[in-house]
């Protein structure tokens, strides 16, 4: 599965990226996690507020790092 | 929630806040999407304003007239690149970002209600971590990537933003 994380490199962009990784681990799912920072490419996804995820072409997060569940609920 | 459309945008264009006082003379809309505190303190004036804060553009950026010159600003340039290219990915064409924004104008002697010190003296205090606004130094901020190089020369109107070079504030010819 590819994961898509948009934002600037702040500490909830690090945060999110990490509670994604560490969720995918626990559930043994295999995940690509790609990182976008540059401003012009993430608003090129319709974005203002980061972190966002993108997973199968669709923006299923913004603005704040995502819960525990809600990360296992995108890789069910 | 949102199927993505993803676009790949162009490099915005930006232009100077002598070029900018201009293009306001002539009709152009200038959008401040700095947020209220930020306006209280200084505001843009002598010419046609919109307010909208970047915190809320996202909800309000079809206030923008479409059929109209538009420029955006905010303290020193980098929010209002973000909402520049916002406009953009919503199909907006006639739009521009300030470089250097209220820092620079108010520098410049351009008109403005309240106290041009307190621009110079917020752009700088400020941080984009905090959602009101960004560093003056966007290569030390959690900003890094939204702010424009100034540039050698002055190739202010109409030069594209440089994208990931952080702007140097005391190098713009302008």
């Amino acid at each position: 599965m590819e994961i898509k994380i948009l934002g600037p490199g702040c500490a909830k962009c690090k945060a999110t990226a990490e509670m994604i990784a560490r969720v995918a681990g626990e559930a043994g799912r295999d995940v690509t996690i790609e990182k976008i920072e540059d401003m012009r490419q993430i608003v090129g996804f319709g974005v203002m507020t980061t972190p966002a995820v993108v997973i199968g072409g669709k923006v299923v997060h913004k603005g704040t790092v995502p819960s525990h569940d809600q990360v296992l609920d995108w890789l069910n | 929630m949102n199927d993505v459309v993803k676009k790949d945008l162009t490099e915005a264009r930006e232009v100077c806040p002598t070029t900018s006082q201009r293009l306001l003379k002539e009709g152009a809309l200038l959008v401040d999407v700095r947020e209220p505190e930020e306006v209280a303190q200084v505001g843009f004036a002598g010419c046609d304003v919109m307010t909208i804060p970047l915190s809320q553009f996202e909800d309000r950026w079809q206030e923008v007239p479409r059929d109209r010159d538009v420029i955006l600003a905010c303290a020193v340039g980098a929010r209002s690149l973000k909402a520049t290219y916002f406009l953009m990915y919503q199909g907006y064409t006639q739009v521009a970002n300030m470089q250097d924004g209220m820092t620079r104008w108010a520098a410049k002697g351009f008109p403005v209600i309240g106290s041009a010190e307190a621009a110079v003296s917020s752009a700088a205090a400020s941080s984009c971590c905090g959602g009101t606004a960004e560093a003056a130094s966007a290569e030390t901020s959690c900003c890094g990537g939204g702010a424009a190089s100034a540039g050698a020369g002055c190739g202010c109107e109409g030069a594209p933003a440089a994208g990931d070079a952080a702007r140097a504030s005391g190098g713009a010819c302008c």
